[in-house]
């Protein structure tokens, strides 16, 4: 015994490092970004003979009720609503980026969507030798004949979240509580601040970053000091850690929230106003449609209010009452906003 | 300020300072017997997630306290196995800890997650009972139980005879083995003692300040925690000091923040607290010494050195 385990002793460590690793297989979960329009032209795309073959490369699996999943619905709904043959793959080791994209690409795809940034440069190397296939990255950086980068207006969104806190702000004052300040996050609140003050020119926006999505406590403390300092109407965009935001607000009297990037309203539910979202499936319809009719190619597509991949939803079980006038004014906003009459993004001044 | 803020600010800090004082706490008694345990990190994210399960599965945050105990001392206990009774590299293995238990973690959350088909939005946990202050400035019995444990810990290391033993076993192992102390099993019970510390204090951010589990969501605080061992000069009066100290330098800075009225890029009050730290030992720094000898898992010699 005693001299089993000191032979063995050696392969202990190697073990449970290999465990660790093996557990540590993470998926990053950027849903956007920014990208500066690529140039390109509108031929040479796949000619939309007969049937759509759509194949779906996501970042992990289809059964996490969010990311991916929301990826595989709009595969689903592509398969039901326009009679397409769908695949799909889980894709999570980046040596196996660039070989799987060729993959599908030899069984005849017209479209490939691959549902993560991190795609992006395998794809774009490989849609070279395919130009009969489609390819788009959500978030995707470059922009080809036959690469189709989705880059999804959250800001729309949250312009409209920015008129819905201030309009419902009974202090005057609202707070944000970012994780990491990446530009995605600092535009959205850019966003927001500017929507807030088209409701309200004096409202005042404060803005704590923590510096960590995955930090529960350090949000809640963030969303406390907000509270303390007289907000009452919180919006966070900080990942997981934005749970403590909804906590913060469960446990102060008067404290309202709206949530980010997916319909939260089973969170802190009687005080969450509702939520900005990103609608994957429908912007997976849109792109497809595009495929199917030829057009868009070689362009960068933005997701927006237009083709509901992004929205801002109403809490149904909110206990408080959202007035119909301002109601009727995120309406218009919605309206003013796909028109192109709003611009979402902050004047040039503004914003730090 | 107002009075409320005050409060606020006050009570908030106790909480914040939970799970560093707690972590703390057991790695100024490892250091004190000559282990250096760096896993702290692992210990309290294994205890987090044990605490939020069982407290969702069972609605109890005392059962979930007591599965984040038992958490801990699981990965103690194989903190103990490699580091000290089979002599591996206490920090190699302290570094495996915190990997293992973050991928791990992290895994086990999420099949957990899609087997009881909560999905994307995660269960809520019952928390452990308020007993000062209301609603979100409040702090609950596991603070409390921190800090009296403090003075308990400062009277047991340094005014009894116990302490007078783990002190040596850290100081001079071979006097203590010669005086009759089993070095390896003291310092196993240590490290023992630690995990069941880290697991209090991993439930001390799952089920006390938050309610739920994030992967990662200790977020560097059982690495904070070394800093407030040396900070506080390996004795448990010090390490409440400087973890109270830590604690009141992140909520600042959060308020600072929501403040707005410094135009200063946020990260700079990120930073405080570890500037605050760096600023400590630099000042204090020729005067700190760590206990010798330190993290050597193998201070026994085959033979007694000849008088």
């Amino acid at each position: 015994m005693r001299f089993g385990l000191w032979r063995l002793r050696a392969a202990f460590p190697c073990l449970f490092i290999a465990l660790a690793l093996a557990g540590c297989a993470q998926t990053a979960k950027e849903g956007t970004d920014t990208v500066p329009p690529g140039a390109g032209n509108t031929n040479t795309a796949a000619p939309a003979s007969g049937t759509l073959k759509v194949a779906l490369a996501t970042p992990g699996p289809i059964s996490d009720k969010g990311w991916s999943a929301s990826a595989y619905q709009g595969l689903q709904r592509i398969k039901s609503e326009m009679g397409a043959e769908v695949s799909q793959v889980e894709l999570e080791a980046p040596a196996e980026y660039a070989g799987t994209f060729r993959n599908l690409a030899e069984q005849g795809s017209t479209l490939i969507f691959g549902h993560a940034s991190e795609y992006d440069s395998a794809a774009a190397q490989v849609a070279k030798d395919y130009p009969k296939t489609t390819f788009a990255i959500v978030g995707g950086r470059s922009a080809a004949p036959n690469l189709m980068p989705i880059q999804f207006q959250a800001g729309q969104a949250t312009y409209l979240a920015g008129m819905v806190a201030a309009g419902m702000s009974k202090t005057g004052k609202i707070g944000l509580v970012g994780g990491p300040e990446i530009p995605i996050i600092r535009q959205a609140f850019q966003s927001f601040e500017k929507g807030a003050r088209a409701v309200k020119p004096t409202i005042q926006v404060r803005t704590v970053f923590t510096g960590d999505g995955e930090d529960a406590a350090k949000a809640k403390q963030a969303a406390q000091a907000l509270l303390d300092g007289g907000a009452d109407v919180l919006m966070h965009n900080a990942n997981a850690a934005g749970l403590g935001v909804f906590q913060a607000v469960e446990e102060r009297e008067g404290a309202m929230v709206i949530g980010a990037n997916a319909d939260q309203s089973d969170l802190a539910t009687p005080k969450n106003i509702g939520s900005f979202v990103l609608g994957v499936p429908n912007a997976m319809m849109t792109v497809a449609t595009r495929v199917k009719e030829g057009s868009g190619a070689g362009q960068p597509y933005a997701a927006g209010l237009k083709d509901g991949a992004v929205d801002f939803i109403f809490n149904p079980k909110f206990q408080g009452t959202v007035p119909a006038e301002l109601k009727t004014r995120i309406e218009q906003a919605k309206a003013d906003l796909i028109a192109g009459k709003i611009d979402p993004k902050p004047d040039a001044a503004g914003g730090r | 300020m107002t009075p409320d803020a005050v409060l606020s600010f006050l009570l908030q800090t106790l909480a914040a300072a939970t799970p560093l004082l707690l972590a703390a706490l057991g790695e100024v008694f490892a250091e004190r017997v000559g282990v250096l345990n760096i896993g702290l990190e692992g210990l309290l994210l294994a205890g987090a997630l044990a605490a939020v399960l069982v407290s969702v599965v069972t609605g109890s945050p005392w059962l979930g306290l007591g599965a984040a105990v038992l958490a801990g001392l699981a990965g103690a206990a194989l903190f103990a196995l490699f580091g000290i009774a089979l002599r591996r590299d206490q920090v190699i293995v302290g570094t495996a800890l915190n990997f293992l238990a973050l991928g791990l973690t992290g895994t086990l959350y999420r099949a957990w997650l899609l087997s009881s088909g909560s999905g994307a939005s995660a269960p809520t946990a019952p928390t452990l009972p308020r007993v000062l202050g209301e609603g979100g400035t409040a702090i609950n019995g596991l603070t409390l139980l921190a800090l009296l444990l403090v003075p308990a810990a400062h009277w047991l290391l340094f005014r009894t005879r116990l302490g007078v033993v783990l002190r040596a076993t850290g100081e001079t192992p071979d006097a203590a083995a010669a005086a009759g102390t089993a070095v390896v099993r003291l310092r196993v019970l240590v490290v023992l003692v630690l995990g069941v510390l880290c697991g209090a204090g991993g439930a001390a951010l799952g089920i006390g300040i938050n309610n739920a589990f994030v992967e990662g969501m200790t977020g560097g605080r059982g690495f904070i925690a070394l800093a407030v061992v040396v900070f506080g000069r390996w004795t448990p009066l010090g390490a409440l000091g400087a973890s109270l100290l830590f604690a009141a330098a992140d909520v600042a800075q959060a308020r600072l923040q929501a403040a707005g009225v410094f135009a200063v890029p946020y990260p700079v009050f990120l930073a405080i607290p570890y500037l605050l730290t760096l600023a400590a030992l630099a000042l204090r720094g020729a005067r700190v010494r760590p206990p010798p000898p330190w993290a050597n898992p193998t201070s026994r010699r085959k033979t007694p050195p000849c008088p």
